[in-house]
């Protein structure tokens, strides 16, 4: 069983087509790097994994419920890490945590032992308006994680930090993956990608572009001048440049 | 069966969850706070203003007297009471349920001239509220009296016979003014409160994380409301409070608070599901609270010559039936008809919010 599989999926604003007709499959325990530039349609169809929006068409199944149909079922098995940094600000760390362990019925141990896994235990009790990008980040990412998920989708969770914060977020993604969570991510940092996932998908105007492993991608575009991640995904999207997406 | 008692469980632990978040997050929340401390100043100076007037206090004394004695002349010369005098028992009545503070009544027999000549003991009914506390009415009696020992010649006993007065259901001036404070409180709490705390979650992003977790929509919209009931709940009980002595009939006054905190949960709802733009939102509150606190003071304000067509429309807004009842509760001739077209205005309108409410969840559980 694959951890996701989406078949033909479409998602549609009014006039916009914001996914369109899109097939991937995500095994357990693999990192998967979802890349595209801004707009291609990244967060629509995080949003419809994680079943806050319907697809148009087509279908997709997470850890094996229905995202439409099975979306209650589904919604204890996976973590979101968003791209906006929302936590309640006048609350502590421990606060969220402790309210979320109220929503998915989890021990309160648990509270204490994201904290440690992310390193926030000392300030845990500070108000969370107060903590650096960073520390928010890895609240998030504990927040995502109190539940023990199967599955994480984590929605650039390294933008805006410094180098040093970022790599203690990367970190944590190894460390989850190697612990058999199978993660879903996107970034802008093609290094990032690289480093991570075991196999990345380019999506451009809604429509992926490439997939496969990095190694493999690199391949098949070697003769089109692509030495690294960042090469094939300008040349894959970036002709686009100055027209309307 | 197990199954299905614990899904509940887990449902009602979810609602709880949000409801006890918001409950905690509304006092921490600046512009919750702001909008609550603001109403309770506003009700506060309401409330304060009249007691400041009444520093130097002035026992007023209402005096119906049919046949113009020279017991009642002799009364007008004296400075250390207010005397009004009433046309009729019904004027007095008014007078005194009406009034912001305590009055003292005292009517007059056509003889009583006669009995202050032969110098008999003058028996006489007086007056009072039935929200003054039993050390004012004595107080009040006792002064009267030692006003009216004052100016009988020959000298002669005096003795008042308590009567306690109620307020009509429909009466103006203090049961008109506490009742529209109170619903004012009900509707700005509930209509103010869960829209905020929903646009909260909205602006920060928060409802996202909770639409992935284990919360439905509905889930967070039912502790939302909880919360916006709470508050509501809590502020009528603060006004109710200052205002205990007022109230005669409990069930009826708490049947329409809880009538009122209903519709004013619902209505709270409602503009938090529709709106995802606080500027829009704030506008639209705005309008509507004017709308729904106009009928409030409309219905018992309005001249002669308005349109009889708004006049005949108005108690059928449900924020002046809420009112209608919690004035009625004051008095002890409530009509069943009163209170039954009452509830029907305030629950037909629940249902109707309610629908809107659930047709408007069910959309974005979408």
């Amino acid at each position: 069983m694959y951890a996701i599989e989406v078949r033909n999926l479409t998602r549609r604003y009014q006039d916009t087509l914001a996914v369109d007709d899109i097939s991937f499959s995500v095994d357990p325990g693999e990192i998967f790097g979802f890349l595209g530039p801004n707009g291609a349609g990244k967060s629509t169809t995080i949003k419809v994994l994680t079943g806050q929006l319907r697809p148009t068409s087509g279908s997709a199944t997470v850890m094996g419920c229905d995202v439409v149909s099975g979306r209650q079922q589904l919604k204890p098995q996976i973590g979101v890490v968003f791209e906006h940094q929302n936590i309640y600000e006048r609350e502590s760390a421990q606060g969220n945590l402790r309210f979320y362990a109220r929503l998915y019925g989890v021990d309160r141990s648990r509270v204490q032992a994201v904290l440690s896994q992310v390193g926030l235990t000392e300030r845990a009790r500070e108000k969370s308006k107060n903590y650096s990008n960073g520390m928010k980040q890895r609240l998030l990412i504990a927040r995502a994680l109190l539940h023990q998920p199967a599955l994480l989708f984590l929605d650039e969770p390294t933008r805006g930090l410094d180098p040093n914060v970022a790599r203690e977020i990367r970190a944590i993604i190894s460390d989850l993956a190697d612990l058999g969570v199978t993660v879903f991510l996107t970034t802008h940092y093609m290094e990032e990608a690289e480093q991570l996932c075991d196999r990345v998908a380019i999506i451009d105007q809604g429509r992926v572009v490439a997939l496969g492993t990095v190694e493999q991608l690199k391949a098949e575009h070697a003769q089109d001048g692509c030495a690294n991640l960042e090469d094939l995904f300008v040349h894959l999207t970036g002709r686009h440049l100055g027209q309307d997406h | 069966m197990n199954r299905s008692f614990r899904n509940a469980t887990r449902r009602r632990q979810i609602i709880l969850a949000v409801a006890a978040k918001d409950i905690v997050d509304a006092l921490k929340n600046k512009t919750i706070m702001t909008m609550m401390i603001g109403l309770a100043l506003t009700m506060l100076a309401s409330q304060g203003l009249p007691l400041l007037l009444k520093l130097n206090p002035v026992t007023r004394v209402v005096v119906y007297d049919p046949t113009g004695s020279s017991l009642m002349e002799q009364l007008k010369g004296r400075d250390q009471f207010r005397l009004i005098q009433a046309k009729s028992l019904e004027e007095m009545e008014i007078r005194i349920t009406e009034a912001s503070e305590v009055m003292i009544g005292v009517a007059f027999p056509s003889d009583i001239d006669e009995m202050v000549e032969h110098g008999d003991e003058l028996v006489l009914e007086s007056y009072l509220v039935h929200w003054s506390s039993r050390s004012k009415r004595q107080a009040v009696s006792e002064f009267l009296k030692g006003q009216l020992l004052g100016v009988i010649d020959p000298p002669a006993a005096v003795q008042l016979r308590e009567n306690i007065l109620y307020p009509q259901p429909d009466a103006s001036g203090r049961p008109f003014v506490v009742s529209m404070s109170l619903v004012m409180v009900i509707v700005m709490v509930g209509g103010l409160l869960v829209p905020y705390l929903m646009m909260d979650e909205k602006e920060s992003h928060t409802m996202e994380t909770l639409l992935v977790s284990p919360a439905s929509y509905s889930q967070v919209v039912m502790g939302k409301s909880i919360a916006g009931a709470f508050y509501c709940i809590c502020g009528v009980a603060v006004m109710l409070a200052f205002y205990h002595a007022m109230v005669h009939s409990w069930w009826l006054a708490i049947l329409a608070v809880i009538g009122g905190a209903l519709f004013s949960v619902t209505i709270g709802l409602l503009m938090g599901t529709l709106f995802n733009n606080p500027a829009s939102m704030n506008l639209w509150l705005g309008v509507l609270l004017v709308l729904l606190l106009s009928p409030v003071f409309l219905v018992d304000t309005m001249g002669p010559l308005s349109p009889s067509l708004l006049k005949s429309a108005l108690p059928y807004f449900p924020t002046a039936a809420v009112a209608e009842m919690l004035r009625a509760s004051f008095s002890s001739g409530i009509s069943a008809d009163m209170i039954l077209r009452n509830v029907v205005v305030v629950a037909v309108s629940n249902a109707l919010l309610f629908v809107l409410v659930v047709w408007r969840v069910r959309q974005m559980d979408r």
